[in-house]
């Protein structure tokens, strides 16, 4: 019965986009909001053990259920529009905040297989998506009609445009390298070794080119040092100055989503995505024990687990980098990307062709 | 069938994301919309199986384009028009609609555009085009970037 | 032609949207509303507020946005130049073309940069 209905689901074109999109689009949100709340708490954690504090240790066992706490206050708060807010995009900001901050994974291997949109040209499709994620900021800013917002978005798209030029420059690098758009291709590509023991990478190939990267990444994040959005010394809050309740939520779920997607693209582009050393051996020797759907489900879930755990390690540099470095001026961010960053990766791009070139 | 049904879908969102840009009194309201519409442009060239073109129609016209219009309407005095210049400005912009349409559908007729099967615009295709076949307008394009670009740090300039 | 995986993707964007209005709804039958003139005013660290946000800003805005727009439409068209790098017959050429392509554009950043646009006042 479930596999004559899994068969006829597969054989329809339509039907299978459908259930692809409704289960495979579930589980990114459902793992998107999860992995948010597990990160708030990594946050405070870490921050307040690199301040030699505690941290929230309250709230279940170390202070772990401390994100459902803070959800369930949330839920709870009124919610407040100004009377000077254009109502109707003041409520739109946040939803389209969150779409846009999870659509991008809709082209994103979570593993061997496992996507929900298969596309030739998920890489730009990624970047794309991505690069949307500023309107909602700018519409947020605009519609709370306060000075703080307003501010807070011009210099969150004055930001954005600065990062994306290096950003989508250094990701061409990797393109170079594998001659793909597709991710797949570029994480089947780093399951090889070079000279038989060292994973091929892309991080090897292309050091300067993660530099680059994970600098302009951090923009796209808005973290410190780059959090111009929302500098709270300077603006409050920034473009979420007027928001309360659940909206406030959302807007605080799009900018965390933002940070798992930046630390998984960069897993996947740079850190071989569900690669590690020895994991073959690991999957043959399962595939001995377990049918074929059971072992592809089992695979999956390993392999889902590689790139999340490499994430996590990404995510734990980049709240390290938060608390170690200070903010820096607004002055000095667009500068820096444009006149710095900018010819770095034009050179790592012309440095990559050429070794290309060379070495085919 | 399902093509027709999801082009009709996007034709409608298309038809009063644009009737919108240009009705809405509100400037701001009007470039949001307008970002609408240059999504569904987008999903009608992914419709149409030209997969590049649609990623590069939202990112350069929704991301680029679009922040763009968004700074030049920060960069003007917020007012409300009067009502003989948005009577104007209407007029203007439905003789330009009548006079377009008219140009085009002189010049093509509707069966032409009946997407081909086999058609299909990846990354990888339209490189192959554009290195092999259309050398020189691709290297005369940089030129005319880096003259766009020259022309708008000179107008900065002068004004800032 | 409209692939299984457009749709996919349209199924995705629609849930996606849906979320966050399903936890507005939840978060109304929860909330409480008791309404008074003072909350809705705009937040100014307590102060009155005067005057109206949306003042006229900076030029250097856009012309940010402009030097963004020309780099962007760069990036792009060299994307399929990256793609078919490594399948394509005659590489030395197409690393000739993208050089000179890529030059072309280097000039005009630094142009920019003489003329100090790149400089954030």
């Amino acid at each position: 019965m479930v596999a004559e209905l899994v068969d006829y689901i597969m054989s329809n074109k339509i039907l299978l986009g459908i259930s692809k999109g409704v289960v495979v689009g579930l589980f990114i949100i459902l793992y998107a909001s999860l992995m948010v709340l597990f990160l708030t708490w990594v946050e405070r954690k870490v921050a307040a053990r690199i301040h030699v504090r505690y941290g929230p240790n309250r709230t279940g066992p170390y202070g772990l259920l401390q994100p459902l706490a803070d959800g369930a206050k949330l839920i709870q708060k009124e919610d407040i529009i100004p009377y000077a807010a254009d109502r109707l995009i003041f409520t739109l900001a946040p939803v389209f905040a969150f779409a846009f901050a999870v659509l991008p994974f809709a082209a994103m291997p979570l593993a061997d297989g496992l996507i929900l949109a298969d596309l030739n040209v998920a890489l730009l499709y990624i970047i794309a998506l991505a690069s949307l994620s500023i309107i909602p900021v700018i519409m947020a800013g605009w519609a709370s009609n306060n000075k703080y917002s307003l501010l807070g978005a011009m210099r969150a798209a004055a930001l954005n445009l600065s990062y994306e030029i290096p950003l989508v420059l250094s990701i061409m690098g990797v393109v170079l390298v594998v001659g793909s758009l597709n991710v797949f291709d570029i994480v089947k590509y780093q399951t090889e070794y070079i000279f038989g023991i060292i994973p091929k990478w892309i991080i090897i190939l292309q050091p300067l080119g993660f530099f680059v990267f994970f600098v302009a990444s951090i923009a796209e994040m808005s973290r410190i040092p780059f959090d111009m959005p929302e500098s709270e010394s300077e603006l409050i809050a920034g473009f979420h100055t007027e928001y309360s309740g659940m909206k406030f939520a959302m807007l605080l779920f799009a900018e965390y989503i933002h940070m798992v997607f930046g630390s998984m693209l960069a897993v996947l582009l740079f850190f071989g995505g569900w690669h590690l050393p020895g994991l073959g051996y690991v999957l043959s020797f399962l595939e001995n024990f377990l049918s074929g759907f059971a072992y592809t489900v089992v695979k999956w879930a390993i392999q889902f687990g590689v790139i999340v755990a490499k994430a996590l390690a990404i995510m734990f540099v980049l709240m390290w980098i938060r608390m170690t470095l200070p903010r820096a001026r607004l002055h000095s961010i667009p500068t820096f990307y444009w006149k710095y960053l900018l010819p770095l990766a034009l050179i790592n791009l012309g440095i990559t062709a050429v070794a290309v070139a060379v070495v085919g | 069938m399902k093509d027709l049904i999801m082009f009709l879908i996007l034709s409608v969102i298309a038809v009063v994301s644009s009737l919108f840009v240009f009705l809405s009194k509100n400037i701001f309201r009007g470039a949001l919309s307008l970002s609408l519409l240059l999504v569904t442009m987008a999903m009608f060239f992914a419709m149409l199986n030209a997969e590049f073109i649609a990623a590069v129609q939202i990112l350069v016209y929704a991301g680029g384009v679009l922040v763009l219009i968004l700074f030049a309407i920060m960069l003007t005095k917020e007012r409300e028009p009067s009502v003989s210049e948005v009577t104007t400005s209407r007029a203007v912009a439905l003789i330009a609609f009548v006079v377009l349409s008219l140009f085009y559908l002189a010049k093509h007729t509707w069966e032409k555009y009946v997407p081909e099967k086999e058609f299909s615009a990846t990354g990888a295709s339209v490189g192959t085009k554009l290195f092999q076949t259309y050398v020189i307008p691709f290297e005369a394009a940089s030129f005319l970037l880096l003259a766009a670009m020259i022309g708008a740090i000179y107008l900065a300039r002068r004004r800032g | 032609m409209l692939t299984g995986e457009y749709i996919a993707i349209g199924v995705f964007a629609l849930i996606a949207m849906v979320f966050p209005v399903i936890t507005f709804l939840l978060s109304r039958l929860l909330r409480p509303t008791k309404p008074e003139p003072d909350k809705y005013l705009t937040y100014e660290c307590g102060l009155i507020p005067f005057g109206d946000a949306r003042k006229p800003y900076d030029v250097q805005y856009y012309l940010f946005a402009l030097l963004f727009v020309v780099f962007d439409v760069e990036a792009v068209v060299l994307f399929p130049w990256a793609e078919i790098f490594k399948s394509f017959g005659n590489i030395t050429l197409l690393l000739i073309e993208g050089i000179i392509f890529i030059v072309v554009l280097a000039l005009g950043l630094i142009y920019a940069w003489r003329e100090k646009a790149l400089e954030w006042r």
